[in-house]
């Protein structure tokens, strides 16, 4: 899925240090496996919210798969992104008073093919088996788990509705290299079976070896943090 | 999955959830108990005198005559003259009239001396003739009638022989053993002070009364017996139309100073006289209840920040801003609901069991039929300020929302 950015500027209201991002034009391919990196507070997160349709840009435009999403209405975007966007962040990506299987089914929930169908319970048994997540623990609920074991889940949730784009914002800072290598091998397997774009954004510019492509956010953003 | 969702969450936060429950569930059930009894005493009160046109006694407040006439509550002051009693009998307008002596006491039971006409033409609640469980009517001088709860309580069958004290209050110094009473009926329940008080005949009240010296047997074995007093009288007559000329008839008689009190404007002076007591009740019952919905609010406004990433994530997995508010709203509600239901079990077993300590106590039954219209607006009032009480949690969580 191809992403857009022209005569971006963004700013948070009532931020006193004035705009956050400001890009006059930058894009992603379809099937590209794009690499972030910048350092904290620069606006990495910033940039993904307004991918995803979380944040609406200030002046200027937002094009996903081709549709202009700043002229969308908000229910819209909502279920645009629940339908083609998937997100895997640092932390939190879960529910933790649901089971593992509920957190799952939320987000299928919210997409297109709204029906929780029974090819659903299907797909995600054959996630989680393939993320190496014992049955034992799909009806657990997910703060019974640990950190590694959770950012597995997460990945199975992001890609259960088989988002043409999928959006990761550090999911490895929380993991050992050797784990976060395995993570990312793991993540481009899947974004292989489903077709997906890759956007993934980290403060460590060491992770940009495994990429096609990578740039630090400074190269495109004219508000140097 | 929505309603899934607000389950879980709820379940997740049990400490802070259960202790709003509890708040809301203990201030629920005093806004219905004090509605619901309010309601009911009055309804019981009104009952007692359902058929009555007229209250005759000594003269005094207009409240004491009823009180102590149809719901034993305080005593008479002074008696009237059994002349006077006839003479309102003997009158063409009255229809029947129930002559009534108070003053004595069994067991703490009240005595009520009176005659047949009170179990021909009394009535309760709507236009209910006393009936009676066993037994018959008193005939002689020594015959009682009980009230249901007397006979229950006291555990007195028929035939059974009691003593009857001379005076008010459960001990008394006159016990007059030589004169034992039988016991002939029992009254059916009847919700009213009926069901507490002991019926025997103006002879037999005389009988109590007659002190030791005198041979009772000649006393009352002559058959033209006369009291020469009764504490009051209720009177019917044959027309309601006639029931103001009759009062004042009454309440202008040179002979005797009585007054002559409509049951059901007495009862109103009554309300009237409770009316602020019954007002700040509800004022403190309301009050109670908003303080424990603004406790609701206050914590689920401090919920929202622990659940920042939350609701972050569900908003990044598609979720409106209006899925999130709503389901904050309806966290609120369930929380509500679960309060209310607790709330009306709470008062209807609680009724259930206080009911018989009620009756015996104030001679009121309260009734714990408690699905009335009421109930529904105060379900329905209280929901409301529910939803209004997450307001505030929700409108921090729609900005929150807006700027991820
Ligand atoms: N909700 C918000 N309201 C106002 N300002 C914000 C908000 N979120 C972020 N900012 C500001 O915007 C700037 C960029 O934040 P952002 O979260 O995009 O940085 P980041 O590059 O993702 O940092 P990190 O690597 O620490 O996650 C920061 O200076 C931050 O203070
Ligand atoms: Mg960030």
């Amino acid at each position: 899925m191809s992403i857009h950015l022209k005569n971006l500027e963004f700013c948070y209201p009532k931020n006193p240090c004035g705009a956050t991002l400001k890009i006059d034009s930058w894009s992603v391919h379809e099937g590209e496996k794009r690499f972030i990196w910048g350092d904290s507070g620069t606006g990495k997160s910033t940039l993904l919210n307004l991918i995803a349709g979380l944040l609406t840009p200030t002046v200027g435009e937002v094009i996903v798969d081709n549709q202009p999403l700043y002229s969308m209405t908000s229910t819209q975007r909502d279920k645009f992104r629940a339908s083609n966007i998937g997100y895997i962040f640092q932390r939190f990506n879960l529910i933790n008073y649901l089971s593992v299987i509920d957190n799952i089914k939320l987000a299928a929930y919210f997409s297109k093919s709204k029906k929780l169908d029974d090819t659903l319970e299907k797909r995600i048994e054959d996630l989680l088996e393939r993320l190496n997540i014992s049955p034992f623990l799909w009806q657990q609920p997910v703060e019974k788990l640990s950190v590694g074991q959770q950012q597995r889940i997460a990945i199975a949730r992001a890609f259960i509705n088989q988002p043409r784009l999928l959006i990761a914002d550090e999911p490895t800072s929380s993991l050992d290299k050797n784990a976060a290598d395995k993570f990312i091998k793991l993540l481009f397997a899947l974004c292989q079976t489903f077709q997906s774009t890759l956007l993934f954004v980290s403060h460590d510019e060491q992770l940009k070896m495994h990429f096609d492509s990578a740039q630090s956010l400074s190269s495109f953003n004219q508000v140097q943090g | 999955m929505f309603f899934k969702i607000a389950c879980q969450s709820l379940r997740a936060r049990k400490g802070s959830v259960l202790i709003s429950v509890f708040a809301i569930t203990v201030s629920m059930m005093v806004i219905i108990g004090v509605e619901h009894i309010s309601k009911q005493a009055k309804n019981s009160f009104a009952s007692s005198v359902s058929g009555i046109d007229l209250i005759v006694g000594a003269r005094t407040s207009q409240l004491n005559l009823l009180l102590y006439s149809v719901f034993r509550i305080g005593s008479p002051t002074n008696n009237m003259s059994w002349q006077s009693y006839q003479n309102i009998e003997q009158n063409k307008a009255v229809a029947w009239t129930i002559p009534l002596s108070l003053g004595d006491s069994h067991q703490g039971y009240r005595v009520l001396g009176t005659n047949q006409n009170y179990f021909v033409h009394f009535r309760y609640r709507d236009n209910q003739a006393l009936a009676f469980a066993e037994g018959r009517e008193f005939q002689g001088t020594y015959e009682i009638v009980l009230g249901a709860s007397v006979a229950k309580k006291l555990n007195y069958q028929l035939q059974q022989s009691i003593i009857i004290a001379h005076g008010i209050g459960k001990t008394s110094f006159h016990q007059h053993d030589r004169f034992p009473f039988r016991v002939v009926g029992i009254l059916e329940p009847t919700g009213t002070p009926i069901d507490e008080t002991i019926h025997t005949s103006l002879k037999g009240i005389e009988a109590i009364h007659s002190s030791a010296s005198k041979s009772a047997n000649s006393l009352f074995n002559g058959g033209n017996f006369e009291p020469s007093a009764i504490t009051a009288v209720l009177v019917g007559l044959k027309s309601r139309m006639q029931v103001f000329g009759m009062q004042r008839q009454i309440n202008t008689n040179r002979s005797e100073p009585l007054l002559a009190i409509l049951p059901g404007v007495a009862l109103a002076e009554l309300w009237q006289a409770l009316a602020i007591l019954e007002k700040s009740l509800r004022l403190i019952s309301i009050v109670v209840v908003v303080s424990a919905t603004l406790g609701l609010s206050a914590m689920l406004l401090s919920s929202i920040d622990q659940r920042k990433e939350e609701i972050k994530l569900l908003r990044m997995v598609g979720a409106s801003p209006f899925f999130i508010c709503s389901l904050i709203e309806l966290e609120a509600v369930l929380i509500t609901l679960i309060s209310a239901l607790l709330a009306i079990f709470g008062v209807y077993f609680s009724l259930f069991g206080a009911q018989q300590y009620i009756l015996s106590a104030y001679g009121v039954i309260i009734d714990n039929n408690i699905f009335t219209y009421e109930l529904v607006a105060i379900f329905i009032g209280i929901l409301l300020l529910t939803i209004f009480a997450a307001l505030p949690a929700t409108i921090n969580t729609f900005r929150k929302v807006k700027f991820t």
